[in-house]
């Protein structure tokens, strides 16, 4: 992914003719109304969450519909049953605070909605990976260049487990604010047999020219989440398809893999995914990254771990 | 088998039939050969496609690539002819009582840089050789169409031909006949260029000023040729003029370009020394607020070329390119890629009739990625070595044989780590070895003088050898485990290719033709995007992946009128391709071990209509091109493995190119080109997930983008030319164009963008990669 957005990159440059103006289309309307999951187990102990909504036509141009009165369960591979209820205020279906997966086990989400229709999503809750090394810099330069702002640079580290499919997320928290939420620059994945029990290194760039993008001095948290091959695939092609997609280096466009399948073989399959994922996570309070309010020049490397 | 016997018996036959036709020239006196060559009076280099003929008899042939005809006809007194359009006529008697040499220098009528279109073959030869779907372009006729950044382009210029169609505005991947652009094969030299292109296509590597020859086959491919499912381009250098110094160049908007040519030995060793340089780069300080510093993007490339006669029957080449194109952002990170090809041939003349051609050539072809100082770079090179023997039996007669040998050498990829770099990061390479072998034979041979017949057999084969690790697939594609082999060939396919093309001179004004040819094709292109990029990834055939094989049948209908100036041609097609690679849905090539789990392959088919009208001499000269053509493909896994249509099925294109001399000293030409837009797969629906609005599509490529047009002009003026001692030292001209002259905003894709305030509203934008866009070029020549 990195090694195409450096294409992308510099083919930017090379094609500076290049525009774009807005248009208007008619699209053909497809089989809408097509059941759509989003929700994870996670090993944290907490209160799981699922949501449920609706395809429409892509012009719709109204936010999703919450799908209420459905029966939504989550089940493990030991037979432990997990019932989530609809909560009104948020429009998702809530596990009981107490709940966390175990590594190694199948979760699977089953769904009975009001019309009938049942449909059920399994993925394996794979073991944790764990950061080696949480470091940042707060930094005007990227490889020794200027870059013409200040930003605080974060690298994580951690080995590749030996014949294990390695595929995680990165998230990075500024005050439990979530501040990578739309994929990009959060997945890594490797099946190269030659990375196994190498290293890897991973590094993300977050803007701090604007006083409100950051909070001063802000308490940090980066989570590790190892996941599935079933849902690093959803991911990337939900990468691919709301940010690489469509532009002029972009491959042919497909439909976002799923596992949400209809019980009933003659009636479409769901969208989203349910997944499980393992976390390791990693907390520390930012200091000194600025002295009286302006960005500090030449704030040095800290390893705040190993 | 039953094939190769059919094949046989039909070459047994038209050889039986050809033996009258031998006999009914021949005289008690018996037969002699003249043969000999047909060169530029100006500059010493042969010409390939003159006509000779001996003006009794009516019998004639042309000049082969390296400028080589013969003779053998009954012992008599005839008048000798050779012509080259845009060249005088030279005619001389001979005495024919032996065998013997016959050289001809022709004068030119125009020169090149006045920008006349010079056409290089007899005007109705397009009703008298048997292949069809072949285009000799002139370099001339290349030079005069305006182009973008006023960068005219060999490639760019075939792109208006019928039936071939570009895959995405201003860049050089073009489409035959259906097919994808890794099935068009490009030889310069003889040596394959695997990538064309310059600046990601905006310029081919094909450098204008050191060209001689260039033949475009999008259909009757000879039996000599094969690799490519689609397209031959077949390039040859200028050999540099053996008798006097010339120097000719460019100076362009973005690039600049100098030649220098001349003898070694006078009429005996030539040489030609070409050289281009892009300097886009050095604008670049000008927009410093968005370009960073260090940022650098050029191209450069050299042809060369040496040439020498050891006597009349042996002669010898060496020609190269060496190319590179540079883009580096801020001087951290840098894409770079190039070919480079070295040929070596040897001519020999075994007799007046056997003419035979060794070549040994070598071609590279490399692109890299680089990070602070870690490299990730992907090559392929290719050793091949090559014989070819032509036996002009008669007049009515050519025999043609040879065979070639190719050996593969594909480094999918190389890491070369630096101190600073990651430490995950090792120095690891992998090679995949392979050897391609061809033999042919084929017969040209023409009947009554109405019918002719090129028909031939080729016979290829593919072997992977030596130290390999091939993965073993389960059914869902995914790798298995892997079996190594250490040493030796461990997988071969065969392949049988023939190749028939029948030209019938209905009268002398018309003629019909048709042809029929199986093409095999063992490595491949695949691309993970839709316009094509260096980093499109070249493979070889291996146990996972098949070689693509195509069927086409073709039928055509061609009529002059007006003394041959104007040329009208239908020709429709019937193409059926089998085992076509394409890249799974979402194919990720940075992350998996091994290439074959994310390729699939499919059929495809396609099917057209061609029509084409050409004035080919006068004042005003062009021609108006209409295809209407359709292609689909089936690919497993993709569109619930139901045929779509393919990514560049463009049903309808028009294109008309026009040259108009309106003052001797002032020519302007124009083209307009038209096209129905490229299918586009486009959401039918959306859902949202994790606040994203994420599209669903229904059918594969089922809508279009809006429709293609776009009109260019240029005008060239000649300046004045500086004489000295009498004569011209001196020639110049000056070369202003418009591209897009009515700034329409073609849409090379259309996005979908959220909006800022309100996530869930989505636009469309369309992406459009030029707008009207004026350049001048001065060309000079010493």
């Amino acid at each position: 992914m990195k090694h195409n957005i450096l294409t992308i990159g510099i083919l930017s440059v090379v094609l500076g003719s290049a525009c774009t103006e807005k248009m208007d289309i008619e699209l053909n309307d497809g089989e809408n109304n097509r059941l759509v999951v989003e929700g994870y187990i996670s090993t944290d102990t907490m209160q799981h969450s699922v949501r449920l909504t609706r395809s429409t036509s892509y012009f719709y141009n109204q936010p999703a519909t919450p799908e209420k009165d459905a029966i939504v369960t989550i089940s493990d591979s030991e037979g432990n049953i997990f019932p989530l209820t609809y909560d009104e205020s948020t429009g998702n279906y809530l596990t009981d605070p107490d709940v966390y997966g175990v590594p190694g086990r199948f979760y699977t989400l089953n769904i009975k909605l009001k019309d009938g229709e049942e449909y059920e999503a399994v993925d394996e809750l794979v073991e944790p990976n764990f950061f080696d090394t949480v470091y940042y810099e707060y930094t005007n330069l990227q490889y020794g260049v200027d870059i013409g702002a200040y930003y605080y640079w974060f690298y994580t580290t951690f080995t590749e487990k030996p014949n294990f499919d390695d595929k995680y997320l990165i998230y990075y928290y500024f005050n439990d604010s979530l501040w990578n939420p739309t994929f990009n620059d959060v997945l890594y994945a490797s099946t190269a047999s030659y990375m196994d029990g190498c290293e890897h290194f991973e590094d993300v760039l977050f803007s701090a020219e604007h006083e409100d993008s950051i909070p001063h001095n802000p308490h940090m948290r980066c989570d590790l989440v190892t996941i599935s091959s079933g849902y690093y695939n959803f991911v990337t092609d939900l990468y691919n398809e709301t940010v690489t997609q469509s532009g002029l280096f972009a491959g042919p466009p497909a439909n976002i893999c799923t596992n949400i399948i209809n019980k009933d073989k003659d009636k479409p399959n769901g969208l989203g995914y349910f997944s499980a994922r393992s976390y390791d996570k990693y907390e520390f309070d930012i200091v000194n990254d600025k002295k009286d309010g302006k960005p500090m020049k030449d704030w040095q490397k800290n390893e705040l771990k190993n | 088998m039953k094939k190769i016997i059919w094949l046989l018996g039909i070459f047994a036959l038209t050889a039986k039939t050809a033996v009258p036709q031998q006999l009914a020239v021949a005289t008690p006196q018996g037969k002699h050969t003249v043969s000999g060559t047909v060169s530029d009076a100006a500059t010493g280099e042969e010409l390939i496609g003159a006509t000779v003929y001996i003006k009794e008899l009516g019998a004639g042939t042309t000049t082969n690539t390296y400028g080589f005809y013969s003779l053998t006809v009954a012992d008599a007194d005839y008048e000798l002819v050779a012509q080259f359009i845009g060249y005088t006529p030279v005619t001389k008697k001979i005495s024919l009582s032996q065998n013997i040499k016959v050289n001809f220098s022709l004068e030119t009528t125009t020169t090149e840089i006045e920008q006349v279109v010079v056409q290089g073959e007899k005007l109705n030869k397009n009703l008298t050789r048997p292949d069809m779907g072949m285009e000799k372009l002139q370099i001339a006729t290349i030079k005069s169409i305006p182009a973008l950044f006023g960068e005219t382009d060999v490639i760019k210029s075939i792109q208006f031909l019928p039936g071939v169609g570009t895959s995405g505005e201003g860049f050089i991947g073009y489409n035959v006949r259906g097919g994808g652009t890794g099935q068009n094969m490009m030889l310069l030299d003889e040596a394959t260029v695997y990538n064309a292109a310059h600046l990601f296509g905006i310029f081919s590597v094909f450098n204008n000023d050191a060209l001689k020859d260039v033949k475009f086959y999008k259909g009757g491919m000879p039996a000599e040729y094969g690799g490519r499912l689609s397209s031959l381009l077949d390039v040859h250098m200028k050999e540099g003029s053996p008798q006097k110094f010339g120097v000719n160049g460019g100076i362009g908007l973005l690039s600049s370009r100098l030649t220098i040519d001349g003898p070694i030995l006078k009429d005996r060793c030539s040489f030609i020394v070409s050289g281009r340089r892009s300097y886009m780069d050095i604008f670049f300080p000008l927009y410093r607020d968005e370009i960073p510093d260090d940022t650098k993007l050029y191209f450069y490339d050299m042809n060369a070329k040496v040439n020498f006669k050891v006597n009349d029957n042996n002669r010898l080449f060496a020609s190269g390119y060496f190319g590179r194109d540079v883009m580096n952002y801020a001087g951290v990170m840098q894409i770079d890629y190039g070919n480079r090809t070295l040929t070596t041939r040897y001519n020999h003349l075994f007799n007046d009739r056997l003419f035979s051609n060794l070549s040994v050539i070598y071609s590279h072809f490399m692109y890299g990625l680089e990070e602070s100082d870690t490299r990730w770079e992907s090559s392929i090179r290719d050793w091949n070595a090559k014989a070819d023997v032509t036996f002009f039996a008669t007049p009515q007669n050519t025999l043609k044989t040879g065979g070639q040998l190719t050996y593969h050498k594909f480094t999918p990829f190389t890491v070369t780590a630096g101190a600073n770099s990651p430490n995950y990061m090792k120095n690891v390479s992998q090679h995949n070895k392979s050897l391609e072998y061809a033999a042919y034979v084929s017969h040209e041979t023409k009947i009554g003088g109405i019918i002719d017949i090129d028909y031939g057999l080729r016979m290829s084969m593919f072997q992977n050898f030596g130290k390999a690790e091939v993965v073993n697939l389960d059914e869902n594609y995914n790798a298995v485990d892997t079996t190594r082999h250490e040493k030796g060939i461990f997988n071969t396919y065969k392949g049988i290719e023939p190749r028939i093309s029948v030209n019938w001179r209905v009268t002398d004004k018309a003629s019909v033709k048709a042809n029929f040819q199986q093409t095999y094709q063992y490595v491949h292109l695949a691309s993970t995007t839709m316009s094509p990029l260096p980093i499109d990834s070249w493979f070889a055939s291996n146990p996972n992946v098949k070689p693509e094989r195509c069927r086409m049948v073709s039928l055509g209908y061609f009529q002059n009128t007006q003394n041959d100036m104007y040329a009208f041609s239908a020709e429709t097609y019937y193409k059926k391709m089998y085992d076509v690679v394409d890249f799974k849905d979402h194919a990720d090539m940075f992350v998996s071990d091994d290439i074959a789990t994310q390729i699939r392959t499919g059929q495809g088919y396609s099917y057209g209509l061609e029509l084409m009208l050409k004035k080919q001499e006068g004042k005003f000269t062009g021609w108006v091109s209409y295809t209407y053509s359709r292609t689909f493909t089936k690919v497993e896994t993709i569109n619930n493995n139901e045929y779509y249509p393919s990514n560049y099925d463009k049903p309808h294109d028009l294109s008309v190119v026009a040259t108009y001399d309106v003052l001797p000293r002032l020519h302007v030409s124009l083209n307009w080109v038209y096209s129905t837009g490229a299918p586009r797969t486009l959401p039918t629906g959306r859902f949202e997930y994790n606040g994203v609005i994420a599209p669903v599509y229904a059918e594969r490529n089922a809508l279009r983008l809006p429709d293609f047009h776009r009109l260019d002009l240029s005008a060239t003026f000649d300046l004045k030319t500086v004489e000295r001692k009498g004569r011209p030292w001196l020639e110049q001209n000056l070369n202003l164009s418009i591209y897009n002259v009515y700034n329409r905003h073609n849409a090379a894709s259309i996005m979908f963008e959220q909006d800022e305030h309100d996530p869930s509203v989505m636009t469309a934008e369309k992406l459009y990669m030029f707008s009207i866009f004026p350049s001048v070029t001065y060309n000079f020549k010493f």
